[in-house]
């Protein structure tokens, strides 16, 4: 059972790496195949990171426009996840300053307020979402830059080691130290969910 | 550890574990797969670093606008390099205008100077402007109706007309 898993993750792998040569070349189609497998995960990162639907949907737009006009420069396929991601972490750096100096100007605290997670029509659900969010980003404010980084990254995001390390021109050995400390954090912390775990199990 | 293979690994190790399971000792990982105390700790604090992804999931909304790429392909070229054929492109389309408007018989083969040409065809409009104006002056309706227009000049007519209107005699 596992070894099929594993022969489907890697022919997935395998399809991926063929649609991206094939859209660094110029073929629209593959890229718009690449689109649709990455865009849901761009989307929860980013949105994970800015928490707001609609500036969500405006970066992950920008990700693949950018990420489209600058194909060519993508010399390996097999970086592409790790560089598609790294291009959304600067974009989302970008909107984050963006923000912070027109904050200066016009946005009060309420007005952000407003635009807070909307998770549906339920307002219990909505509650619940906002909660969790809230309880998430006052632990990760805990953490140091390069820690929030590589821990959203590795749990949020799901990427392996060696893509959280190609994402943020990192050493491997260096992001699992971060990883290390981040998680060993999280434990003290004793960060609740909001149920029992172990109803997971 | 590395003296007594039963003992239990500690917290470090067992995070170094949920990290990178390969960079425990060989002894360790077996001591891992063996001992029920050491797999519940570590699979208790992989199941809280699950959930808590799960939780993300769960509270992230779904997009409601799908990514759209340009309908006109972007020009692909990369950093500097791209901007260079781009600036070489509208220098020479500038030049390409420059050269047409100073020059137009290079393109054209007419060697007459492009400002002659034009004033030329200028002069020869206003002057069929101006004969049209005179004749309009002059002759204001059709050839075809002036035949039954009276000849205003004479009085004896308006004379005529104005006794028929109101005559002087009773």
């Amino acid at each position: 059972m596992q070894d099929d898993e594993r022969n489907n993750d890697t022919q997935a792998l395998r399809d991926i790496k063929i649609l991206v040569r094939a859209a660094v070349e110029g073929n629209r189609s593959s890229f718009e195949q690449l689109v649709e497998i990455h865009q849901g995960g761009i989307f929860r990162m980013v949105y994970a990171r800015v928490q707001s639907r609609t500036d969500a949907e405006d970066l992950v737009q920008d990700v693949f426009l950018k990420a489209y006009g600058s194909l060519s420069a993508l010399r390996d396929p097999e970086l592409f996840k790790a560089w598609l991601y790294r291009i959304a972490l600067n974009k989302v750096k970008d909107f984050r300053r963006r923000q912070r100096f027109a904050s200066l100007f016009s946005f009060s605290e309420e007005e952000k307020e407003q635009d807070h997670p909307d998770m549906g029509p339920d307002s219990y659900d909505h509650l619940a979402g906002k909660q969790f969010w809230t309880r998430f980003n006052e632990f990760i404010k805990k953490l140091p830059g390069v820690q929030q980084q590589v821990f959203r990254l590795r749990f949020l995001d799901h990427l392996s080691i060696a893509e959280i390390a190609l994402t943020l021109e990192k050493s491997e050995s260096s992001v699992k130290t971060h990883l290390y400390r981040a998680i060993e954090k999280f434990k003290n912390e004793g960060f609740s969910l909001g149920h029992d775990p172990k109803e997971a199990l | 550890m590395k003296n007594n293979p039963s003992a239990h690994l500690d917290v470090q190790r067992i995070i170094v574990s949920l990290v990178d399971e390969s960079d425990l000792a060989a002894q360790e990982r077996e001591h891992l797969k063996v001992c029920p105390i050491c797999s519940s700790s570590r699979n208790h604090l992989a199941v809280q670093l699950h959930g808590l992804s799960e939780e993300a999931i769960r509270w992230t909304p779904e997009p409601r606008r799908r990514v759209t790429l340009p309908a006109i392909e972007v020009f692909r070229g990369s950093g500097w390099k791209g901007r260079w054929y781009a600036g070489l492109a509208t220098a020479a389309a500038c030049l390409v205008l420059v050269i047409t408007l100073t020059v137009p018989h290079l393109f054209t083969g007419n060697k007459q100077p492009y400002g002659e040409l034009n004033l030329a065809a200028e002069m020869a409009a206003d002057e069929m402007l101006i004969a049209t104006t005179e004749d309009i002056e002059e002759n204001c309706l059709p050839a075809s109706l002036q035949e039954i227009v009276p000849d205003t000049g004479s009085t004896d007519d308006n004379d005529d007309f104005l006794d028929f209107v109101a005559p002087v005699d009773a």
